[in-house]
C-alpha cells in the first residue's frame, strides 16, 4: 500500500513539474518537504496538490480522503512536512477506511 | 532591430530601472536627475519583488556586496493589545525569480548603485539637470528642457518617462494627480543607533506598531541604525508648528511604548525631519509618448513597504511597454491600456490591504482622529467613490450571502490569525516555523470551503480569450498573451490561457460542474498547481460563483494580497 501511495504522490509532482520552471527534485523525495520551512508548495498550490493527491488515492482505492483535515491539522508533526508523513498519514486514514486489503 | 530614444526624468529607483530595462532592450536612454547623488531618500525597506527585478537585470552579485540588512518579513503590533503578527516572506522557489526575503538600505547607497550601474552600461545620465519643461504637442517625438547651472538645453527624443517622484514635471505640467481622502497623514522621523535586539527569525524584520495617534515604523539598517517614524494625522500639523518637530517627534514616539521598550537605550543620532505623506493617483498614468513611474504617478501610505517596489514593476512595465510600441505601432493604444490597467490594480492592491488593516486597528485602538478617519464602516462611503476594489466589494453586498463592507475587518483579522505569534510579546524564541499550525488550519479550512461547492457558475453564456499583455520575467519583453473572459468584458487578468483551458471553463459554464471536477479538468489541460488560485481569482473577478448541495452559496475568502511578495510577480 505504501509503493501505491507513493507513487501516486510522484505522479502528482511529476504532473505539477511539467509546468514549473523550478523542477521539485524526486531524488530522496520521502525526506520531501511539502510545506513550511523549506517547504516547495506556497499555500494555495498545497491546497491544488491534495486534491490531486486525494483524487488518485480515490482511483486508487476507491475511498475517499481528506488530506487537509480536522486530524491532519491536528496533528503535532504535521503530515505535510514530509512526503514520508503524507504516505503514513494516507495509510492510516485507508486503514481506518477499512481499505487496508487493496 | 527598431530602437527608441527615450528621456527619463530622474535617477531614483524607477528612473534606473527603466534605464537599465530599455538599455537591456535596446534603447537609447537618457537620464535627467536633478540632484547630484548620493542623495538622502526615506523608503529603506524593500519588498522581495525589488529584488527579483534587479536580480534579473543582473544586479544580484552588486547588491550582495553591499551587506545590506536581511528583511525576512515584517512584522505588525498591530491594534492594541494584540499579539505580534509577522508577515512572512518564506515562499517556495517555484521559480529561479522567487525571492524569500528582500533588504533594508540606505537609500543613499542604494539609488546611487543603480544610478551608476546604468551609467556604466552606456545609459547617458545627466546630474544636476533639472527639467523645466516637457513639450508633448508633437506627434512624432517629445522635447525636454533641461537646465544645468546657467545652461538651457532641449533635448529630442520618442519617449519620455516621468520617474520625478512627487514633484515629478511632467505630471505636474499634466495636472492629473488626485488626492486621496483616506490618507492624509504626515511623517516625523529620526535615526537611533540601537543594534537589532534580536538574533533569530525577527532579526532584520520591520515593525510597524499602532498607538493611539496613529503608527511607528522602525526599519533596521546598516550600522547598527533603526529607521524610527510616526504616521500621524495632517491635523496633527498644529501641534508641530506649536511645538516645534523636535519635541513633537519626542513626545509623540514616547507615547507608543512598544516602541520605545524595542529602543530601551538607544541613542538619537540624527535630526528629525518630516514629510507630508498624502496618497495620490493620476487619472492616466499613461498617454501617447509619455509614462509616468513611481512616486510621479501614485503614492500609497507606506505601511507595507511598497514604495520602490511599485517603482521598479511601474518602471520594468513602462520600458516593456515602450520596447512593444517601437516594434507594433499600430499596437499603441492597447500598450497604453494595458499599462494603466495593471498599474492601477497594483495600487489599488495596496489600497484595499491598506484599508482592511486600518479598519482592522480602529477598532482596537482607543479613539482618536487618526483611527476614526481611517475606519471604513458604511458602503457610501465616498472617500472610496474611486476605488474599482470598493465598488465590486458593496457591489456584491446586494447578495446578502456574498461579501459585503461589514466582512472588511474580518479580511485583515484573518490574515492576522495565521502570521500571530504565540507569545503575547515579541521575544527571540520567536521562530518562523512556530506559524505553520494556523497556515496549516486555514488552509484546511479553505479546503472544505471549496469541497462544498458542488456546483459552480459562470458569469453569463460564454467563455472567452480575450488578448493581454504580460512582460516575459527574463526578456523583459512585452508578449501577447490571452486571458479568460467573460461577454460582458469580466476577464481574469493574472493568467494567460489557452483554448484547452478555455474549453473547460465553457464546459462549466454549460455543465455547472463543482470545485472538484474543475480542478481535475484543469489539472488535465497542464494547470495542476494553478488550479486553486484560479479558482479563487475568477471568484474574486465575479467570473465564478459557488453553491453548496443546497443551493446555499458559498463564499470563500481569499487572500488580501499584493504585488512583490509570494510566488507570482506581475513583473
Amino acid at each position: 500500500m505504501k509503493d501505491q501511495i507513493l507513487k501516486i504522490i510522484i505522479d502528482a509532482i511529476d504532473d505539477i513539474n511539467t509546468m514549473r520552471e523550478e523542477k521539485i527534485s524526486t531524488e530522496n523525495v520521502l525526506d520531501l518537504c511539502l510545506y513550511g520551512n523549506d517547504g516547495v508548495f506556497e499555500s494555495m498550490y498545497l491546497v491544488a496538490f491534495l486534491s490531486q493527491v486525494e483524487e488518485g488515492v480515490e482511483d486508487e482505492f476507491e475511498v475517499e480522503v481528506t488530506l487537509a483535515s480536522e486530524k491532519a491539522v491536528s496533528l503535532r508533526v504535521s503530515p505535510f512536512s514530509s512526503v514520508r508523513r503524507l504516505v503514513a498519514f494516507i495509510e492510516e486514514e485507508l486503514r481506518l477506511a477499512g481499505a487496508g486489503a487493496a | 532591430m527598431a530602437r527608441s530614444k527615450v528621456s527619463i526624468i530622474g535617477g531614483g529607483p524607477a528612473g534606473s530601472v527603466a534605464a537599465l530595462t530599455l538599455n537591456k532592450l535596446g534603447h537609447d536612454v537618457a537620464i535627467y536627475e536633478r540632484a547630484r547623488f548620493p542623495r538622502y531618500r526615506l523608503g529603506e525597506s524593500l519588498l522581495p519583488g525589488t529584488m527579483s527585478i534587479l536580480s534579473r537585470l543582473g544586479l544580484q552579485e552588486k547588491i550582495e556586496a553591499q551587506n545590506y540588512v536581511r528583511k525576512p518579513s515584517a512584522t505588525f503590533l498591530w491594534g492594541q493589545d494584540q499579539a505580534p503578527w509577522t508577515f512572512s516572506f518564506a515562499a517556495p522557489k517555484v521559480a529561479p525569480w522567487v525571492y524569500d526575503h528582500a533588504v533594508q538600505v540606505k537609500r543613499e547607497e542604494f539609488d546611487q548603485l543603480l544610478l551608476e550601474e546604468a551609467k556604466s552600461r552606456g545609459v547617458t545620465v545627466l546630474e544636476e539637470a533639472t527639467v523645466t519643461d516637457v513639450d508633448l504637442s508633437r506627434p512624432d517625438g517629445v522635447s525636454v528642457t533641461v537646465r544645468r547651472g546657467k545652461e538651457t538645453t532641449t533635448y529630442e527624443s520618442d519617449f519620455v518617462i516621468d520617474a520625478g517622484g512627487s514633484g515629478g514635471p511632467l505630471v505636474r505640467k499634466l495636472g492629473a494627480r488626485k488626492y486621496d481622502e483616506f490618507y492624509k497623514n504626515f511623517a516625523v522621523w529620526s535615526y537611533f543607533r540601537k543594534e537589532d535586539p534580536f538574533k533569530g527569525d525577527l532579526k532584520g524584520t520591520t515593525y510597524s506598531i499602532t498607538f493611539e495617534d496613529g503608527w511607528v515604523w522602525m526599519i533596521p539598517i546598516k550600522d547598527d541604525l533603526y529607521s524610527v517614524g510616526l504616521v500621524v494625522d495632517r491635523s496633527k500639523s498644529a501641534e508641530v508648528r506649536e511645538m516645534g518637530s523636535d519635541e513633537f517627534y519626542r513626545s509623540t514616539l514616547a507615547k507608543c511604548t512598544q516602541a520605545t521598550d524595542l529602543l530601551a537605550g538607544a541613542e538619537q543620532v540624527d535630526e528629525v525631519r518630516i514629510v507630508h505623506d498624502w496618497s495620490y493617483d493620476t487619472d492616466v498614468f499613461s498617454a501617447d509618448r509619455y509614462f509616468l513611474c513611481g512616486d510621479a504617478a501614485c503614492f500609497t501610505d507606506p505601511l507595507f513597504s511598497q514604495g520602490v517596489h511599485l517603482a521598479s514593476q511601474s518602471a520594468v512595465s513602462a520600458a516593456a511597454a515602450i520596447d512593444r510600441i517601437t516594434h507594433h505601432e499600430e499596437e499603441r493604444d492597447t500598450v497604453h491600456a494595458w499599462y494603466n490597467r495593471t498599474y492601477r490594480a497594483a495600487y489599488e492592491q495596496y489600497h484595499e490591504f491598506l484599508a482592511s488593516f486600518y479598519t482592522f486597528a480602529s477598532f482596537t485602538e482607543p479613539d482618536s482622529e487618526f483611527w476614526r478617519k481611517r475606519r471604513i464602516t458604511e458602503s457610501d462611503d465616498d472617500r472610496l467613490s474611486r476605488k474599482q476594489w470598493f465598488d465590486k466589494l458593496v457591489g456584491n453586498g446586494q447578495d446578502e450571502s456574498a461579501p459585503s463592507v461589514a466582512d472588511f475587518r474580518d479580511r485583515a483579522a484573518t490574515m492576522i490569525s495565521i502570521g500571530k505569534h504565540q507569545r503575547p510579546e515579541l521575544s527571540d524564541d520567536f521562530c518562523e516555523e512556530e506559524l505553520n499550525p494556523a497556515r496549516v488550519r486555514w488552509i484546511s479550512d479553505l479546503t472544505k470551503r471549496l469541497n462544498r461547492i458542488t456546483r459552480l457558475q459562470w458569469t453569463g453564456d460564454k467563455v472567452l480569450l480575450k488578448p493581454h499583455y504580460r512582460v516575459e520575467p527574463l526578456s523583459f519583453r512585452l508578449e501577447q498573451r490571452e486571458i479568460l473572459a467573460n461577454q460582458d468584458g469580466l476577464d481574469l487578468a493574472q493568467y494567460s490561457m489557452d483554448d484547452e483551458v478555455r474549453q473547460v471553463f465553457q464546459d462549466l459554464a454549460e455543465e455547472e460542474f463543482g470545485y472538484k471536477t474543475l480542478v481535475n479538468r484543469l489539472g488535465s489541460v497542464g494547470r495542476q498547481e494553478l488550479s486553486t488560485q484560479i479558482v479563487l481569482r475568477l471568484m474574486e473577478a465575479g467570473l465564478l460563483t459557488g453553491y453548496d448541495k443546497t443551493g446555499e452559496r458559498v463564499v470563500v475568502q481569499g487572500r488580501l494580497h499584493f504585488g512583490g511578495v509570494g510566488v507570482e510577480y506581475e513583473v
